[in-house]
């Protein structure tokens, strides 16, 4: 029992340092961002990505345990799964993040390019702008989710109740799409390259967005 | 509820309050200039008996380059290498003469030859202005003067002069710049007139415009392959004149001026205000310059990227010109004589030249300011602190003054504060009636906002978010200088981010979402196809970099929206007891606007048309544009009298759904609007009718998610199709369809609707969206009546007597929804306008920018928006 408080004593110290870790890492590495996207947003992949398998597997449940729980259970129920094997938990994270990275870049490449990304150059950068919005939003929401078609389709659709994974992933969509504003002033300066302030709209939307799916838990958005 | 007669007087008011808020503003904004009439004389400017300074030379040869950017003659790659020699031997004068915005040729040659500074206001009057009236022949100028002193004028070259300075030559060869195309031939017809001329010795004046150098330049780009040859070809021609210069006896006196009347800038446009653009080269030559000891290198190192040597302002030369000649400074020059050329005379003259240029400026000043003479008059300084006060002192010190060169000083400084008056634009705005047009335009805009406060407008609270979200981030944008230059990209954002809200409630609905990716990815295809905007505009895009290069796809494209068109109008005229209307009817706008379009491009942009379809196009454009395009559009006219007087009034007795009204309405007016188009642009036609086939099929379930798609693909489509807010983007290419002499009502109403053909088939589209959704209205408020008469018969009366969702209800909506969106936008354009009036951009950006938002309010929003639709909306009852 002592071992179980300390570990949900860890997964709560975890789950709150962990979207700080990720924009101090960002904030850290701003300058070689600016300086050269594609090679800092390479190296700081693999920081990202055990950031968010630690926290996944630490702090997430997975959809067996949340389906039978209702939402603000969520988490004692998860936490129960949890102690069970956390062997098991890092092994679904790092399924979870395979999937996201290999039906997540592709899919978020294309949307991406959609909304406007160009198409004629700079695709490293549009790949790992995918690929950091597929480990932030992606990998989380599958650990979550796992692969039921059904789910997906309420995730795309915006249909799934609010909760901190899901509006992470959200804030982390609709960050990246404000993070255009900037890039056609004519301020001229280094940080207006494609796609920093994406990123960055990426980062900071995931910690507002989890923020605010924590106080918006439960709600869904109707546009019909 | 409000009443409907209440809402229609709401609706009237705000209207015309918001369109008197824009005309006061204009008036405030864009102040008249007052304009010297006729010649000036050397009285003018000169008391009784005193002489001017002599002359210095008695001929003229005016070699005009057109688009001949400054580092085309003096940097390091220049093919004019002779030119650089004389340049390097001190016979020839270097500048980089600054051209401003509007970088055009038209209001150019103005502020070479009347010293005046022609702003973009200038050009919507010479537009306003017909062909022919648009002339300098009431404006001082210094061929005015030359011909005034009794000599003799010719010219050869581009034909704006021959408008312009109308009857003033004795011999012309006018060439026309109408096909860009030609590189050669345009300059071979004025070249053969060159060396019989400089054999002449009837003429003093001689004008040569070339205007291969800007066809290149619109063609290829500063850096094409043909530029230096052209370049060599121009230099050439330098050679020839200035060595007769110096062999011919007639011709000793002669100066000889090299000029561009402004640049290009990367992609090989002009109009705008980028370094390129208006940095145009000026030479001066002539042997007696060595007296001047100039030390000059050539090629030379620039300042900054287009500054080689000083830079001085092309209304500079008017008075410069003007005064080596020995004649009087044109009355409404703004220019200062360039002080390179004063050692020419002795101290005395010097004084004098200057004065003179300040007393010509002086009299601007006091065309403007009534106090000023008086101010002058006194003779000696007041001391007061005012900013004419302090201008009367510098002059009355200079007048007392018996030091020449404190005096020299003392004029020319009296001559450039002058100057920064006249031009400044902070000086004339009258800010009160700024103000005042403001408040009104804001009461308009709470009239119209009451519609939501009061009435409430249906729909989920989403959707109102989204609306009132579109139109402040919108006015807030108008502030930021590169938000109004680059506004295609708030568009293209907002629009995509529409299209993925259109995706998700697609597949709430439990659809698909097939139609929007459908949809994004048009619009993916749409924002490209045109790359417009200041800071890419000439960037590779769909229309210069792959359609130019492959025309037959260009074709294909062109053949399959035509063929869209064809089966849609086919489709929606076809009636029951007629199977032979349909196709007849159909084929013939469509094959007419198809043909002429083909015959404009064999006239005006061969390289579009493959090679196995010129024998075709020529074939065609035998047979005159202008009749093909009456062709077309009678045709057009004629099946719209045969929908409104024959099939619409229901001859078969069975009643057409208002959606089926409608629709052949679009059809012909898409027809029209290809007409009106680019040839590049007509599948963006076909894209857009796409988007709203599949938009329509969505089955909106509110007016206001339709009028939201309507405002975003308004705009989206205007910037799509190549416009922006810079007055050199607007296209005139289809503004003379099918008008043969001068007509300013038709060429106005066709220059708006080749520039604004997507917001008006967006409009018309959004007519029909509206339409299929009152009828989806009205057959859920049948099903909903009939399964209250079911149950129980009281509640039935209060629920169909409510008003949503009938025309007058659904048109009164949309009319105020569209208005609020107006009013908001205008009154941040005139907010913007108000505060930014001192900006440095407020020429180039944000005068500009409040004339294309005159035209959306006025013409396309009162006109097209409000009138155009109410006529479809009720048409189709």
């Amino acid at each position: 029992m002592a071992n179980m408080i300390d570990r949900s004593a860890i997964a709560e110290t975890i789950r709150h340092t962990h979207p700080i870790i990720l924009l101090g890492t960002l904030y850290a590495t701003f300058t070689s961002l600016v300086a050269d996207p594609p090679t800092l947003l390479l190296q700081l992949l693999p920081v990202t990505i055990g950031v968010q398998v630690i926290h996944a597997s630490t702090c997430l449940g997975s959809s067996k345990a949340a389906v039978a729980s209702g939402s603000k259970k969520k988490t004692k129920s998860a936490s129960k799964g949890r102690s069970e094997d956390v062997g098991a938990n890092v092994l679904t994270a790092f399924l979870s993040l395979f999937l996201a990275l290999a039906v997540g870049v592709p899919s978020i490449f294309v949307v991406i390019v959609l909304l406007g990304a160009p198409i004629t150059a700079d695709l490293s950068h549009t790949a790992l702008c995918a690929a950091h919005l597929s480990v932030l939003a992606g990998l989380p929401l599958v650990y979550s989710h796992h692969v039921q078609g059904s789910k997906w389709r309420d995730i795309v659709s915006l249909n799934l109740p609010m909760d901190e994974v899901y509006g992470g992933a959200l804030g982390a969509c609709l960050g990246a799409w404000f993070g255009a504003i900037p890039i056609p002033l004519d301020w001229d300066r280094d940080w207006q390259r494609w796609p920093v302030t994406i990123i960055v709209g990426i980062y900071a939307g995931y910690a507002v967005g989890r923020l605010g799916g924590l106080a918006l838990v439960g709600k869904v958005a109707r546009f019909n | 509820m409000v009443q409907p007669s209440l809402r229609w007087l709401r609706l009237a008011a705000g209207n015309l309050l918001l369109v008197l808020a824009v005309l006061v503003f204009a008036k405030a904004f864009f102040p008249y200039k007052p304009f010297l009439q006729g010649l000036a004389q050397h009285a003018d400017y000169h008391d009784n008996g005193e002489t001017p300074a002599p002359a210095q030379f008695e001929k003229v040869v005016f070699m005009l380059v057109d688009a001949l950017r400054s580092d085309f003659v003096f940097g390091e790659h220049s093919g004019f290498e002779y030119t650089q020699s004389l340049i390097r031997s001190g016979v020839a004068i270097p500048f980089t003469a600054h051209a401003t915005s509007p970088t055009i040729t038209m209001p150019k040659i103005k502020a070479l030859t009347t010293g005046s500074i022609p702003g973009f206001l200038d050009l919507i009057l010479n537009f306003a202005e017909s062909d022919t009236t648009s002339t300098l022949a009431t404006q001082d100028n210094w061929l005015a003067q030359i011909k005034q002193s009794g000599r003799k004028l010719i010219m050869f070259g581009d034909d704006t002069w021959l408008k312009l300075f109308p009857g003033i030559f004795e011999r012309t060869d006018g060439t026309v710049s109408f096909f860009v195309s030609d590189f050669t031939e345009v300059d071979n017809n004025v070249t053969r007139h060159v060396a019989p001329e400089l054999k002449q010795l009837d003429w003093d004046t001689m004008i040569l415009h070339y205007l291969g150098l800007d066809h290149i330049g619109h063609k290829t780009g500063p850096r094409s392959q043909h530029m230096i040859p052209k370049q060599r070809e121009m230099d050439g021609i330098v050679k020839q004149v200035y060595q007769a210069m110096e062999t011919e006896e007639h011709l000793k006196d002669t100066l000889f001026v090299l000029v561009g009347d402004h640049g290009m800038n990367d992609g090989g446009g002009h109009g705008g205000s980028s370094s390129g653009e208006t940095s145009a080269a000026l030479v001066f030559m002539s042997p007696k310059l060595r007296a001047l000891e100039s030390a000059y290198t050539a090629p030379a190192v620039p300042k900054d990227e287009f500054t080689y040597y000083r830079r001085i302002e092309q209304s500079d030369v008017a008075p410069t010109l003007t005064t080596l000649l020995g004649l009087p400074i044109p009355k409404n020059n703004l220019g200062l004589f360039i002080q390179d050329f004063l050692p020419l005379w002795d101290v005395d003259d010097q004084v004098k030249i200057l004065n003179t240029n300040g007393r010509e400026l002086s009299r601007l000043i006091s065309a403007s300011y009534s106090d000023f003479d008086r101010l002058l008059g006194e003779g000696k300084c007041n001391g007061k602190a005012g900013q004419l006060d302090k201008l009367a002192c510098i002059w009355h010190s200079a007048v007392l003054s018996s030091k020449p060169l404190e005096q020299m000083k003392l004029f020319s400084t009296f001559s450039s504060e002058c100057q920064d008056i006249l031009t400044s634009a902070a000086t004339n705005y009258d800010t009160d009636s700024m103000l005042i047009a403001i408040i009104i335009g804001s009461v308009a805009l709470a009239l119209f906002t009451t519609t939501w406060a009061v009435d409430g407008v249906p729909g989920l609270t989403l959707y109102k978010l989204l609306f009132w979200a579109l139109s402040l981030s919108y006015s807030g944008m108008m502030i930021a200088s590169s938000y109004v230059e680059e506004e295609q990209q708030y568009w293209y954002w907002a629009a995509s981010g529409w299209g993925i809200i259109l995706l998700i409630r697609e597949l709430q609905r439990g659809e698909s979402g097939a139609k929007s990716i459908i949809i994004l990815l048009l619009l993916r295809l749409t924002r490209r196809w045109n790359q417009t905007g200041q800071k890419h505009a000439g960037a590779p895009d769909i229309t210069n970099s792959f359609l130019t290069q492959h025309p037959t796809f260009l074709w294909t494209l062109v053949f399959f929206a035509y063929t869209d068109m064809f089966f849609r109008l086919k489709r929606n005229l076809e009636t029951k007891h007629s199977a032979f209307v349909g196709p007849v009817m159909s084929i013939s706008p469509v094959v007419a606007s198809m043909l002429f379009k083909l015959s404009m491009a064999a006239l005006d942009t061969r390289e579009l048309i493959p090679a196995y379809l010129m024998d075709l196009a020529d074939g065609f454009a035998g047979v005159s544009v202008v009749t093909q395009a009456q062709l077309v559009f009678s045709i057009i006219l004629l099946i719209g009298t045969y929908l409104v007087l024959v099939r619409n009034s229901g001859m078969d007795g069975t009643k057409i759904s208002a959606i089926k009204k409608l629709q052949p309405f679009h059809d012909l007016l898409t027809i029209f609007i290809a007409t009106q188009s680019r040839l590049t642009n007509i599948p963006l036609i076909w894209f857009f009718n796409v988007m709203l086939l599949l938009l329509d099929d969505m089955k909106f379930d509110s007016l206001l998610q339709i009028i939201l798609t309507i405002i975003t693909m308004q705009h989206v489509s205007f910037f799509a199709l190549g416009n922006s807010n810079a007055i050199s983007s607007v296209d005139l290419s289809n503004a003379y369809n099918g008008v043969s002499g001068f007509n300013v009502g038709v060429v106005g109403i066709l220059t708006f609707l080749s520039n604004w053909a997507g917001p008006v088939l967006w409009t018309s589209g959004g007519v029909g969206l509206m339409c299929s959704w009152m009828g989806r209205e009205k057959r859920k408020k049948e099903q909903a009546n009939l399964k209250k008469d079911d149950g129980d018969d009281n509640t039935t009366l209060s629920s169909s007597s409510s008003p949503e969702g009938t025309l007058t209800d659904t048109y009164l909506k949309f009319a105020e929804v569209m208005s609020t969106f107006r009013a908001v936008a205008m009154v941040a354009v005139m907010g913007a306008c108000m505060v930014l009036r001192m900006h440095l951009f407020v020429w180039t950006v944000f005068s500009p920018k409040y004339l294309f938002a005159m035209a959306w309010t006025v013409v396309h929003h009162l006109v097209v928006d409000l009138g155009l639709a109410a006529v479809v909306h009720y048409m189709g009852r």
